[in-house]
């Protein structure tokens, strides 16, 4: 049992990264980032890629946040210019590309047969020790993430991205540098992801190009817009609520309900695509909406 | 920020419910008598492996039953089956299978298919100390060191291709294309019938596509440069619906071979019956010899209304079953770590031959060796540990796919 619920507080962290680094760069910035999955996805592959060349775990960690962060800087030069929902456009496009890659570039990624063997982080510990070792660093990594982009809110920085994104043309009139502001903002989102993702691989130890679909990206999106979009805390809440809804709906035949297994397969959806519309229609701005002082 | 402590009570108070309950069932799936033997099923129910997945499931149901029927095992303990969903996805397969180790204790994974959730899942059963038996075809699996922990049992994509090329040979096709869906599995088939049918003389062009394409058209037209007599297919129903349109609406004559999973019932339907016409289909087949099968097939299509031979998936998932159980006999312990060394001595050669689990059980406990015959396949286990399946081919006619009878390699 124990086991399990820190294997879904693993997965439910690297959400977490996910979603504020998601949160950074709409709920701050109103940058629509659909394409959220390839930070993710270079930050897997370029963190388990070079651990398989024995480079040292945390080093190939870092580079992949460090790749990551640099792939979305030519999106961010190129397309922040961009009015939001071109932006949104160009963004899948950039998902969709690294996943071509990805399953096309057979002597980089070994294309859809995907990579197996990625060393393990901890992995002299026996299973469960290593998997709450990895939990361990994931909750440090979070909390330094979340204290960071707390921090990063409340300063002048944070404040130039909320006006940039309240009111474009008044902040340029400001003197704002709109597009480098924006472009900051997409690739320090991106190297957390990257960063997500390097956990990712280093849990998993295997990372194939059907884990990285658009889906990622939109239950991120969901985990941020339920929670609060511009509320580092309120997207905690709300990705901890997605694997919630994803993981206790597992439990349901447990409660009573003696449904047949596929019954009980297409009853979860039903479920928890119920769950969140009503989350929307009771509240429209999140569980946990930024304060109109801070946001 | 501005939360007031009324706020934070009504909305924490919400979670907590939720949580709750979640507990709650925690709870209750913990408390069972230990006398039960848990087996776990990750079966696709969801998604892409839908058609296979549920039907699956529901004969690993009959298999588990039929076992406690007669009494159960090692002197009274009955099978019960917990049931997940992969979703047909590598990510929640692997929670589903943490739940299923963890929370349910299961000594079996059994069915999950689709390469990417098998090769995820696999790392776990192995450090868990969980038998997996599985539906994937990748080689990747073949390869791997997978000491006794990791059994697929329904033919690689080598047996496939294989099957497709000693199919195009004796139908006396000497020049064929080759239409690969990006994936290892469509790779592997395409490699492999290519080496089947030019090892017989032929010419086989291989022509490499990309999924989730609106059309195929480019391809295709490549497919069709070299006036092949045969297009094969390693390919899957969405795609290959797209393809047999645009190759219907071209009007350049060719036959065509898929696999069942490609070309099947539901395929025929979306193309229609004359862009079907004579295309034929290589599956693998249940176990037609074994007299376990007809009574199988009456109960699988009564309790389904799917009929077995559209998801020979079905009958094997019996056998997955079935085979555990059998080992657990062998070897009179419901530890997997024990019973997994006995899995391919109750299921291959040498031994009796036996055809069900009544049979089966008999022999082992008057100390015979056995050699079980299943109702999907004959679950002999190779050097590798993959177990090949039988085949058969199927003709589209008039709209309908009709099954015609056995390939023999």
């Amino acid at each position: 049992m124990i086991s399990y619920l820190i294997a879904i507080a693993i997965i439910g962290l690297i959400y977490v990264l996910l979603g504020l680094a998601l949160n950074l760069q709409w709920g701050q910035t109103g940058l629509i980032n659909f394409g959220h999955v390839a930070s993710f996805a270079i930050g897997a592959y370029t963190s388990g890629l070079l651990s398989l060349t024995g480079l040292p775990i945390p080093l190939a960690m870092a580079a992949g946040a460090l790749l990551a962060g640099l792939a979305a800087w030519p999106l961010g030069r190129l397309t922040v210019t961009l009015k939001e929902d071109y932006l949104a456009i160009t963004a899948i496009g950039f998902s969709e590309v690294v996943r071509s890659v990805l399953e096309n570039e057979m002597w980089l990624t070994r294309g859809p047969s995907g990579v197996p063997g990625i060393p393990s982080l901890f992995a002299g510990l026996p299973a469960t020790e290593r998997g709450a070792a990895i939990l361990a660093a994931l909750v440090i990594a979070a909390a330094i993430v979340f204290l960071l982009l707390e921090r990063l809110t409340r300063a002048p920085f944070g404040r130039a991205l909320r006006a940039i994104r309240d009111n474009e043309m008044a902040a340029a009139a400001l003197g704002k540098n709109i597009v480098s502001f924006k472009t900051r903002s997409l690739v320090l989102g991106a190297a957390i992801a990257g960063l997500a993702g390097a956990f990712y691989a280093h849990y998993l130890t295997f990372v194939s190009p059907e884990q990285f679909t658009p889906e990622v990206t939109f239950n991120v999106w969901i985990a941020v817009i339920v929670g609060g979009s511009g509320s580092n805390l309120g997207t905690i809440l709300g990705t901890f609520l997605l694997i919630l809804f994803l993981e206790g709906t597992r439990f349901l035949n447990d409660l009573g309900l003696a449904l047949d297994g596929s019954q009980l397969g297409a009853l979860r959806f039903m479920l928890i695509g119920a769950a969140l519309v009503l989350c929307m229609l009771f509240r429209p701005s999140g569980l946990l909406p930024p304060s109109t002082r801070s946001g | 920020m501005g939360i007031s402590r009324r706020d934070l009570l009504q909305r924490s108070a919400g979670l907590g419910a939720l949580l709750a309950t979640t507990a709650g069932g925690l709870r209750i799936s913990v408390a069972q008598e230990a006398e039960e033997i848990r087996f776990g099923t990750l079966c696709p129910i969801t998604r892409a492996g839908s058609i296979f997945g549920p039907g699956a499931q529901k004969a690993m149901e009959f298999a588990a039953a039929d076992v406690n029927e007669l009494g159960g095992l090692l002197g009274g303990r009955k099978i019960r089956l917990y049931s997940e969903d992969s979703q047909s996805d590598p990510d929640a397969g692997v929670r589903a299978a943490k739940k299923l180790i963890e929370v349910n204790q299961v000594q079996t994974v059994l069915g999950t298919w689709s390469s990417g959730v098998t090769m995820a899942v696999a790392p776990i059963v192995m450090e868990s100390k969980v038998v997996n038996m599985n539906f994937s075809g990748t080689t990747d699996l073949r390869d791997m060191k997978k000491d006794e922990w990791i059994w697929p049992v329904a033919g690689s994509n080598l047996a496939y291709g294989e099957m497709m090329g000693t199919y195009a040979i004796q139908q006396g096709y000497k020049n064929a294309s080759f239409m690969a869906f990006n994936n290892p599995s469509g790779l592997t088939l395409g490699e492999e019938f290519k080496r089947v049918f030019e090892a017989a003389g032929g010419t086989c062009n291989v022509i490499v596509y990309n999924p989730n394409q609106p059309s195929y058209r480019a391809e295709l037209t490549k497919a069709l440069s070299t006036n092949p007599e045969v297009i094969a297919l390693g390919s899957y129903l969405p795609d290959t619906t797209i393809i047999l349109k645009e190759w219907y609406a071209l009007g350049e004559p060719t036959k065509w071979i898929g696999p069942i999973w490609a070309v099947s019932p539901a395929l025929v339907d979306a193309v229609g019956a004359e862009a079907a016409e004579g295309i034929v289909s290589i599956g693998a087949v249940p176990n037609f010899d074994s007299p376990a099968y007809a009574a199988f097939k009456e109960r699988y299509e009564k309790a389904t209304g799917q009929p077995v031979l559209a998801n020979p998936f079905s009958a094997m998932g019996y056998d997955m079953v079935v085979t555990c159980a059998l080992a657990i006999e062998a070897a009179k312990s419901a530890v997997a770590e024990e019973f997994r060394k006995k899995i391919r001595a109750v299921a291959s050669p040498p031994g009796k031959k036996v055809y069900t689990i009544k049979e089966a059980l008999d022999a082992i406990r008057a100390g015979e060796e056995i050699d079980y015959e299943g109702v999907g396949g004959n679950m002999n286990f190779d050097e590798t540990g993959e177990a090949k399946p039988y085949f058969g081919y199927w003709i589209a006619e008039n709209g309908k796919l009709d099954f015609k009878g056995p390939v023999k390699g």
